[in-house]
């Protein structure tokens, strides 16, 4: 029987699950960044008893010392990333890294376009609004997205245009910008399968999802009505299933802006546009 | 010769809103938009009255709050804005309530111009309170007494009157074929005697479930008497997605429903099909079509959620409203696909959670 790595983001677990739910014919194991890092040694020794890897390629300067190129068949593979339920979330840089706040490194481009502005937590929550995110132009991401997503699947040889119709059915399919709920993973994994050659074999009894526990964004509800899903204002922090209220959100934000000198904060750079904008609009 | 290139089929080249696989399956649920070929838009100065169902006062709140210029001709005396919703004020562009008929429409016009007068007077609440048989629920509190429920008729019936001359569009939902009436003189009262007040009474009220003929024909009676008085007037009609909370019919509700749905959806097809002033909007099909699963409808699957009404809002606002209206703002967008942003690798933590 074949043995295939997976290695990924945040990803990783989900995907390895949902490939190996679907295919009795291989078997599959995921490791992520910190998993290779608690026991590099251990599991440089694992990397070389498989027989094809799954990298998303990003992950690999995080693992610089991962030995994985022992595995003899590399397969890329793309992350499940879209921003139409979170046009809000940004990620700012706090001298060239990635700044925490309260869920994660997620910030939230009004709240922080409002701290750079002066306003204070509390002034900054009423412009929560749908008559604001509409100036924001955060109603009409979806289709750009979308068409992203698709083809940037496409670019690995995977299709993935039959499932996507399906994913914010229900509910929002996404938790935040980089973490899906696991059907999208689940049908990525059919994808995965398909081009290499192997049946999925699908069921209902999906593996569990894996990032429900994660650092979870809100879903605004006047965003999640033009998306055709229920939304609201409930954030949580990673492996905390208190909701955590938009004020509670804000006020944690400017917490943390507030004990960083302004000069080393920076929005990445696909963000900065976004952020100026909104200042534009306070 | 290839036959196909010899003799195209007659649905060669057809657009795609034609197709079920590539306008209705193809796409996702939200974005499905039936709207076609609208026959006039709407532009933020054009007055836009509203009666129907229960349904339309989504289509009234939606109209007001997105900027159109919303005609109210019965406005509320001065009272706080929540007392003035519960007596009905703004509800609709006069306080008539909810217009479930057609032939209710066609009575309530005839009455404003002066060429119908119903021979019935206000029913006595238990409380001893009065209504207005037409229109029950307009004011909670009732009347105190007959006299003031009949005055507050004839303010009300000016009130309607203006509506109909100086509305530019005039939106209309169709909600119901079942009906009480007085036998008498045919007068449709808006519910069933003895529900919110008077007696139900065999000898006096009827119920009537009307055909497509008798829909029809007063729908079609009320838009040549609405065109003779208005004649720049456009006329939108509507469809209720919400099914009967009860049918008299000995059969279940749900037969009830789709007999109802049915005939009201065949009559407003024959007036846009009679007059070209007057079109169709789909609200029905997007909140009841397969696409949406039902998932736009509240757990009492009767009721139509948020979700929904945004959906037929959307459609509305994207087909119907003046081109000339603001555009909506669109995000900056990057020039490149958040390269970075997806390099960014959650901390071990998430990592360790993710794999639990």
């Amino acid at each position: 029987m074949q043995r295939w790595l997976v290695v990924s983001n945040c990803q990783t677990a989900g995907l390895a699950n949902c490939i190996q739910s679907q295919t009795s014919d291989v078997s599959v194991f995921g490791l992520d960044t910190a998993m290779f890092k608690s026991k590099p040694w251990r599991m440089n020794a694992m990397i070389a008893k498989f027989d094809k890897l799954f990298l998303y390629e990003h992950v690999r300067p995080e693992i610089p010392k991962a030995k994985l190129d022992k595995v003899p068949v590399h397969v890329g593979v793309p992350i499940i990333t879209f921003r139409a339920y979170h046009p809000d979330l940004i990620y700012i840089f706090n001298r060239e890294k990635p700044l925490s706040g309260p869920i994660g490194h997620y910030h939230s481009a009004i709240a922080f376009a409002c701290y750079r502005k002066g306003i204070s937590p509390s002034d900054a929550v009423s412009y929560f609004t749908g008559t604001f995110y509409e100036k924001c132009g955060y109603f009409d991401l979806w289709e750009p997205e979308r068409d992203r997503v698709i083809r940037e699947f496409g670019a690995f040889g995977l299709d993935i245009h039959p499932y996507f119709r399906d994913w914010g059915r229900k509910n929002a399919f996404m938790y935040s910008y980089n973490h899906p709920r696991i059907q999208p993973i689940y049908d990525m994994a059919s994808a995965l399968l398909k081009s290499q050659g192997y049946a999925a074999k699908r069921s209902d009894a999906v593996p569990h999802d894996n990032l429900a526990n994660s650092a979870i964004f809100a879903v605004y509800p006047e965003v999640g009505e033009v998306l055709g899903v229920r939304g609201q204002y409930e954030f949580r922090s990673v492996g905390n299933y208190r909701p955590m209220s938009l004020s509670e959100y804000v006020a944690g934000c400017y917490e943390a802006y507030q004990s960083i000198p302004g000069e080393s904060m920076r929005p990445f750079p696909e963000f900065a546009g976004q952020v100026d904008h909104i200042m534009t609009l306070l | 010769m290839d036959r196909s290139e010899s003799s195209p089929h007659p649905y060669h080249a057809l657009p795609e809103y034609q197709f079920w696989n590539r306008s209705i399956s193809a796409v996702e649920a939200h974005l499905v938009d039936p709207v076609t070929r609208p026959r006039f838009t709407i532009s933020k100065e054009a007055r836009v009255a509203t009666a129907g169902s229960c349904f339309a006062q989504h289509i009234s709140r939606s109209i007001s709050r997105s900027g159109f210029n919303y005609l109210v001709t019965e406005t509320a005396p001065d009272m706080p804005t929540d007392e003035a919703s519960a007596s009905s004020y703004g509800v609709f562009s006069a306080r008539y309530g909810n217009i479930y008929t057609t032939v209710q429409l066609l009575q309530l016009f005839d009455e404003a111009f002066g060429t119908r007068c119903p021979d019935i007077e206000p029913w006595q609440r238990p409380d001893g309170r009065f209504i207005d048989p037409v229109r029950q629920q307009v004011e909670p509190q009732g009347f105190g007494t007959s006299m003031a429920a009949k005055q507050d008729r004839a303010r009300h019936l000016a009130c309607v009157k203006r509506m109909f001359l100086e509305a530019d569009i005039f939106v209309f939902t169709l909600g119901l074929t079942e009906a009480w009436r007085f036998r008498t003189d045919g007068t449709v009262v808006s519910s069933a005697p003895g529900v919110v007040g008077g007696q139900f009474d065999p000898a006096v009220h009827e119920f009537v479930n009307f055909s497509v003929e008798e829909t029809y024909c007063a729908l079609e009676e009320f838009l040549v008497k609405f065109r003779k008085v208005n004649p720049a007037a456009k006329v939108l009609l509507t469809v209720s997605p919400v099914p009967l909370i009860a049918t008299y019919e000995d059969r279940s509700v749900l037969l009830s429903t789709t007999y109802s749905k049915s005939v009201l959806r065949v009559a407003a097809e024959k007036a846009i099909s009679s007059f070209d002033w007057v079109d169709y909007f789909p609200s029905y099909e997007i909140i009841t079509g397969s696409f949406s699963g039902g998932l736009y409808y509240e757990q009492n699957q009767r009721d139509v959620n948020s979700l929904g009404v945004a959906h037929a809002i959307r459609c509305f606002m994207q087909n119907y409203a003046d081109a000339a209206s603001d555009p909506r703002p669109l995000m900056p967008r990057p020039d490149h696909d958040y390269a970075l942003s997806k390099s960014v690798m959650c901390d071990e933590e998430m990592l360790d959670m993710a794999r639990g």
